[in-house]
C-alpha cells in the first residue's frame, strides 16, 4: 500500500514508449484496397444469398443408399467416388438441415472466389483488377446457380489448383500441395479428371513453350518442375481407398462411356446467355493476345484451349472454363490497363519503422467492411447468432415445392417417373421413401438404356407407354413447362389421372389406382 | 555437363511418369479384368422334358394327326426364318420327314446356321442372318424374311433343342462355332432391353453354375435379377401375350432343379407368380376351353386395352391356348391347374387345329409350332418322338396325307 506521502515519481514525457505497428508495411492498405474489399463483402453477400436448387447434392446429404431409392440403379457398382463431400453433406444436414446446407455451399463458394482471387492476383500487384475479374466471375456463377451445387467441392479443388500452380516455384511446397489437393479431390468429387487435365497440359504447355520459344530450362516455366507437379499430382491421384474404381466409375464408366450419350452432349448455343459469355471469353483472350506484350501461363493455355472445345461439346464444362479465363487473362489485361507497369510493385511511402497505427486506417476500414458484410449475410448467424431465415428463402423456387408437398401428404405406392432435375430433391423432401426413377445423383450408376428410355418417354410420341409399362411406373411427376408433350399425353390418356396440380408440376397416376378422380390444387405457396 | 543434367532429368522424369501410368493402367487393368467376369459355357445344355404324360389330354391318334398337320413343309425358297427357327424347335434336328415337301431339322439347322445354305435359299438381296460383331456372332433381327423375328429367340430355341456350342457356324467372313452366338447375346445383354425372355432362356441352358457377371453396361447381372425384370412388366405385356415370360420363368425353375440358378427367395417368388398365373387362367379359361388375350384379367393397374392380332381372333386365342399348355406342360405338379382346364384347352385346341386350312395353318405356323410342341409333351414327348419316319412309313404317311 502507498500513502499520501510516497510519491511515486512519474517517468519523464520524454521516455514514454511509443507505439510500434507490429503489422508489416505490406498490411498498409490504401484505397484500391478499400474497394477491393468492399467488393469482396459484396461477393460475400451475393453468394451467401444464393438459393439451393436443383442439384445432386440433395441426394448426396441423405443416407439412403441409390439402389434402394433409385430401383433401376441395382446392380450397378457401389463405389462412391464423392464420398468426402456425401461425408459432409450428411453431417451438415444432419447438424442444421436446409440453412446449414444453404451455408456450407455458400462458404465453400466464397472461399472459392477468394482463392480464385488470389490466384489472378499472384503475378502482379493490381488487387482491384483481379477483384473485379473476381466478381465478375462470382456473378457469373450466381447467374448460373445450378451449375455450381453439383461441383461445389470440386470448384473449391479447382480454385485452389489453380492458385498453386501460379506460386513461385518452390522445390517440394507446390508438389505436396498439388498431391494433397489431388488427394482430396479424387474422394470429393469426380471432377478430379479436370485437375488431372491441367497438371498434364501444364507439362505439354511448358514443355511446347521451350521447344518452340528456345526457353531456358532454368526460366519461369520449368518443365522439370512441371513434370514434377504432374507426378504430385498422379501420386495424389493414385491414393484413393478404391485406386481405378474411381477413374473407372466416376470417369470411363459414367462420363466418357455414358454421359456423352445421353447428358453430358450438350451442345453449347452461342446465342444463349452462356454462349455470349463463352464467345465473349473467346474474344478477349484472343484481342489480349495481340494487344500485350505479356505472356499466357503455358499451362493454363493449353488447358484453356482444350476446355473451350469440350464447352462447346457440353456447357456443364463452363464451370471449370470461366475460373481458368480470368487466371489466364490476367497478367496480359493488366499489362494492356497499365501499360506494361503492372509487374512493378508500387514503392512503401514509408519505411517500416516509420509507420504509424493512422496508416492502417484503410486496413481496418477494409476489415470492417468485410466484417459487416459478413454480419449481414446469413453465415453470420454461427457466430453471431440471430434468426435463421425461412426454408422457402433459402431453396430455389425452381424445386417443384408444392408438388413435393402434394408427395409427401399422399406418398404413392411403386415406381415414379419424373424429371432427372427434381429427382434429388424429391429423394431429400421425401426422406427416401420413394421410388425414383434418375436424378443428377443416381446418374453415374443409372445404366445408359435407362437414360435412352427415359429421353424416349420424355420426347414426343408414345414410347412412353412402353417405357412405363417397362418399368412398372405407376406415378408420372412431370414439370408442366419442361414436358409438355408428355402431359399432354397423360392427360389424354384414360389410364391416367391427374391427382395434383400447380402452375409448376402435375402428379398424374394410374387412373386405377386412383379413388378420387378430381385433382387436388395447390393451396398454398409452401 | 548441364546438358548431361538435363538429360538425366529428363530420364527420371520420364521414368517416374511412366512408372506412375503403369501403376494406373495395371490398376485399370485389375479393375477390368474383375468386370470381365464372364461365365463359363457349358457345351452340352440340359434337355428339360415335359413332366406328364395323360392320354385324356389328348388320345395318340389326335396327336399324330395334328403333328402330321404342323409337319414343317417349308422347302420353298427364301421361307421366312422366323418359320425355320420356330419349325426347328418344335421338330429339333433329329426329325426328318419322307415327305419331299418338308424340311429336315438337319436342314432347317444348316439354313440358320450355314450362310452359304442361306445364300443359296435366299440369293444376295438378303443380308445374312448371321453377321459378326466385336463380340461375336450377331443375329439379324427384325430385317424382313431372312431374319429373326426377336432377340436372342435363335439361340434360346437352339438352346432348346439341344444343339451343343460347339456346333460349326459358317459366316461370310470365316467359320465359328455356335458359342460364338451365345457370346455376342452375353455381351450384348442388357437387364432393361426391349426382349429379354430368350437371352435369359439361353443362358440358362448354356451357361455353367455362376453367381453373376457384369454386363457392360456395369451391372450386376444374375438369374434372380433376370428373373426380377422378366416379372416387373404387366403380364400381358411381352410377345405372344407375355406367354414366353411365363415360359422362361418355368424353365428357369425346372433347370434350378438339377443346377443352382436361383436363389431360394427368387425361387418362392416365382413359383407364387405362376401361381398367381395359373389362378388367373382357371379363372379367365372361357366355356369352350381356349383363352383371349385378356387372358391375365384385372392387371396390377386394372384392365387393359389389349389390340388383337392383325390375324383375327381366332389366331389370338390358339396362340394364348397354345403358349400356356406349353408352359404348363413342363411346370411342376404345385403349379398346375386342375386336370380338366388343361383337357378343356387341349381339346379346343386339337379340335380347332385339324380344322384349319392349308393357309391358315402357312400363316399362323409360328405359334401352331407352340401348339403342336404343347400337345406332345402332355403326352410325355417331343413332337420328334411321336412322328418318326417309322411312324410315317407305317401308318400315318397312308391315311393322313392324302387326306389334306
Amino acid at each position: 500500500m502507498t500513502t499520501g506521502n510516497s510519491l511515486t515519481p512519474s517517468p519523464p514525457k520524454d521516455s514514454l514508449p511509443v507505439l510500434q505497428p507490429l503489422l508489416s508495411e505490406k498490411w498498409v492498405w490504401g484505397m484500391t484496397e478499400l474497394v477491393t474489399a468492399s467488393l469482396f463483402g459484396l461477393l460475400i453477400l451475393v453468394l451467401s444469398y444464393v438459393p439451393l436448387s436443383v442439384s445432386p447434392l440433395w441426394s448426396s446429404a441423405t443416407n439412403f443408399s441409390v439402389a434402394s431409392t433409385f430401383p433401376v440403379t441395382a446392380g450397378m457398382p457401389e463405389t462412391q467416388p464423392d464420398f468426402l463431400t456425401k461425408v459432409m453433406f450428411e453431417k451438415v444436414r444432419s447438424w442444421g438441415g436446409i440453412r446449414a446446407l444453404s451455408d456450407i455451399c455458400s462458404l465453400v463458394l466464397i472461399l472459392s472466389c477468394g482463392i480464385l482471387f488470389l490466384a489472378a492476383k499472384s503475378d502482379q500487384h493490381r488487387t482491384l483488377l483481379s477483384m473485379i475479374s473476381v466478381m465478375t466471375f462470382a456473378l457469373l456463377v450466381w447467374m448460373m446457380a445450378s451449375l455450381i451445387q453439383p461441383a461445389v467441392l470440386g470448384l473449391l479443388c479447382w480454385s485452389l489448383l489453380i492458385w498453386v500452380m501460379t506460386w513461385k516455384k518452390s522445390f517440394w511446397g507446390q508438389p505436396i500441395a498439388v498431391a494433397i489437393i489431388m488427394m482430396f479431390w479424387v474422394n470429393a468429387h469426380t471432377s478430379f479428371s479436370v485437375g488431372l487435365l491441367l497438371l498434364i497440359c501444364n507439362l505439354v504447355g511448358v514443355t511446347c513453350a521451350r521447344l518452340w520459344q528456345n526457353e531456358p530450362e532454368s526460366s519461369k516455366h520449368s518443365w522439370t518442375h512441371s513434370a514434377i507437379l504432374l507426378e504430385a499430382g498422379m501420386i495424389g491421384f493414385l491414393i484413393n481407398p478404391d485406386l481405378m474404381h474411381r477413374f473407372w466409375d466416376g470417369i470411363l464408366l459414367s462420363t466418357i462411356v455414358q454421359r456423352p450419350l445421353i447428358l453430358l452432349w450438350q451442345p453449347l448455343v452461342m446465342s444463349s446467355s452462356l454462349g455470349i459469355i463463352m464467345g465473349g471469353s473467346w474474344l478477349i483472350v484472343f484481342g489480349l493476345s495481340r494487344i500485350s506484350s505479356a505472356q499466357f501461363h503455358p499451362g493454363f493455355l493449353t488447358t484453356w484451349l482444350i476446355l473451350s472445345v469440350g464447352v462447346c461439346v457440353s456447357q456443364e464444362l463452363l464451370i471449370w472454363y470461366l475460373p481458368l479465363t480470368i487466371v489466364l487473362i490476367q497478367p496480359l489485361l493488366a499489362d494492356v490497363i497499365f501499360k506494361g507497369k503492372y509487374s512493378v510493385k508500387p514503392a512503401p511511402l514509408k519505411k517500416p519503422e516509420e509507420l504509424t497505427a493512422s496508416d492502417f486506417r484503410f486496413t481496418w476500414i477494409s476489415l470492417l467492411v468485410i466484417w459487416v458484410a459478413f454480419v449481414f449475410s446469413p453465415l453470420s448467424r454461427h457466430v453471431i447468432g440471430g434468426q435463421p431465415r425461412h426454408t422457402e428463402q433459402v431453396i430455389s423456387q425452381e424445386l417443384p415445392l408444392a408438388v413435393v408437398k402434394h408427395l409427401r401428404k399422399q406418398p404413392p405406392p411403386g415406381q415414379i417417373f419424373h424429371p432427372v432435375e427434381w429427382g434429388d430433391w424429391i429423394n431429400y423432401s421425401t426422406g427416401g421413401r420413394q421410388q425414383l426413377f434418375v436424378s443428377q445423383y443416381s446418374l453415374p450408376k443409372t445404366p445408359p438404356l435407362v437414360m435412352i428410355d427415359y429421353r424416349e418417354a420424355m420426347g414426343k410420341g408414345d414410347a412412353w407407354e412402353t417405357v412405363f409399362d417397362r418399368y412398372r411406373v405407376s406415378t408420372a411427376v412431370l414439370s408442366i413447362e419442361n414436358q409438355p408433350d408428355l402431359v399432354k399425353s397423360l392427360r389424354d390418356s384414360s389410364n391416367w389421372t391427374p391427382t395434383f396440380e400447380d402452375a409448376q408440376g402435375i402428379v398424374f397416376h394410374r387412373a386405377s389406382l386412383v379413388k378420387t378422380k378430381e385433382p387436388e390444387k395447390e393451396t398454398d405457396n409452401e | 555437363m548441364s546438358e548431361q543434367k538435363t538429360s538425366s532429368q529428363l530420364l527420371i522424369h520420364v521414368s517416374l511418369l511412366a512408372a506412375l501410368t503403369v501403376w494406373a493402367v495395371m490398376s485399370l487393368n485389375a479393375d477390368l479384368s474383375k468386370r470381365n467376369d464372364w461365365p463359363t459355357f457349358r457345351n452340352e445344355p440340359p434337355t428339360v422334358r415335359p413332366l406328364y404324360d395323360d392320354e385324356n389330354v389328348i388320345p395318340d391318334a389326335d396327336l399324330e394327326a395334328v403333328l402330321w398337320k404342323l409337319r414343317p413343309q417349308l422347302r420353298s425358297p427364301q421361307e421366312k426364318i422366323n418359320h425355320i427357327d420356330h419349325a426347328l424347335r418344335m421338330w429339333s434336328p433329329v426329325a426328318s420327314f419322307s415327305d419331299p415337301n418338308c424340311i429336315s431339322g438337319l436342314e432347317m439347322l444348316e439354313l440358320m446356321l450355314d450362310n452359304r445354305k442361306f445364300r443359296n435359299s435366299y440369293g444376295d438381296n438378303f443380308k445374312p442372318l448371321m453377321y459378326l460383331d466385336e463380340y461375336g456372332v450377331r443375329v439379324r433381327v427384325q430385317e424382313g424374311a431372312g431374319s429373326s423375328s426377336h432377340v436372342d429367340h435363335t439361340i434360346a430355341g437352339l438352346s432348346e433343342v439341344g444343339v451343343p456350342l460347339d456346333y460349326p457356324v459358317v459366316t461370310e467372313t470365316g467359320e465359328t462355332t455356335v458359342a460364338a452366338i451365345l457370346d455376342a447375346a452375353l455381351k450384348n445383354f442388357r437387364i432393361n432391353q426391349f426382349e429379354y425372355e430368350w437371352s435369359t432362356l439361353a443362358f440358362a441352358h448354356y451357361l455353367e453354375p455362376t453367381e453373376g457377371w457384369h454386363s457392360r453396361e456395369g451391372e450386376w447381372i444374375t438369374f434372380d435379377r433376370m428373373a426380377e425384370r422378366i416379372m416387373r412388366q404387366r403380364l400381358v405385356e411381352g410377345v405372344c401375350r407375355g406367354n414366353h415370360r411365363l415360359h422362361t420363368l418355368t424353365m428357369l425353375l425346372r433347370i434350378d432343379d438339377n443346377q443352382p440358378l436361383l436363389s431360394p427367395e427368387m425361387r418362392t417368388k416365382i413359383i407364387a407368380h405362376l401361381r398367381d398365373v395359373t389362378d388367373r387362367l382357371i379363372q379367365t379359361q372361357q366355356a369352350e376351353g381356349f383363352w383371349n388375350p385378356e387372358w391375365p384379367g384385372d392387371e396390377w393397374d386394372g384392365p387393359q386395352d389389349v389390340e388383337g392380332l392383325p390375324l383375327g381372333i381366332k389366331a389370338d386365342r390358339i396362340l394364348v391356348t397354345g403358349h400356356t399348355l406349353e408352359w404348363w406342360a413342363l411346370a411342376p405338379e404345385e403349379l398346375q391347374p386342375p386336370r380338366e382346364v388343361v383337357v378343356k384347352a387341349a381339346q379346343w385346341l386339337n379340335t380347332t387345329i385339324q380344322e384349319l386350312s392349308p393357309g391358315e395353318v402357312k400363316s399362323y405356323y409360328t405359334f401352331l409350332t407352340h401348339a403342336g410342341r404343347a400337345l406332345a409333351m402332355w403326352r410325355g414327348q417331343f413332337p420328334h418322338e411321336v412322328i418318326t419316319p417309322e411312324f410315317e412309313l407305317e401308318s400315318i404317311h397312308s391315311t393322313l396325307l392324302p387326306a389334306e
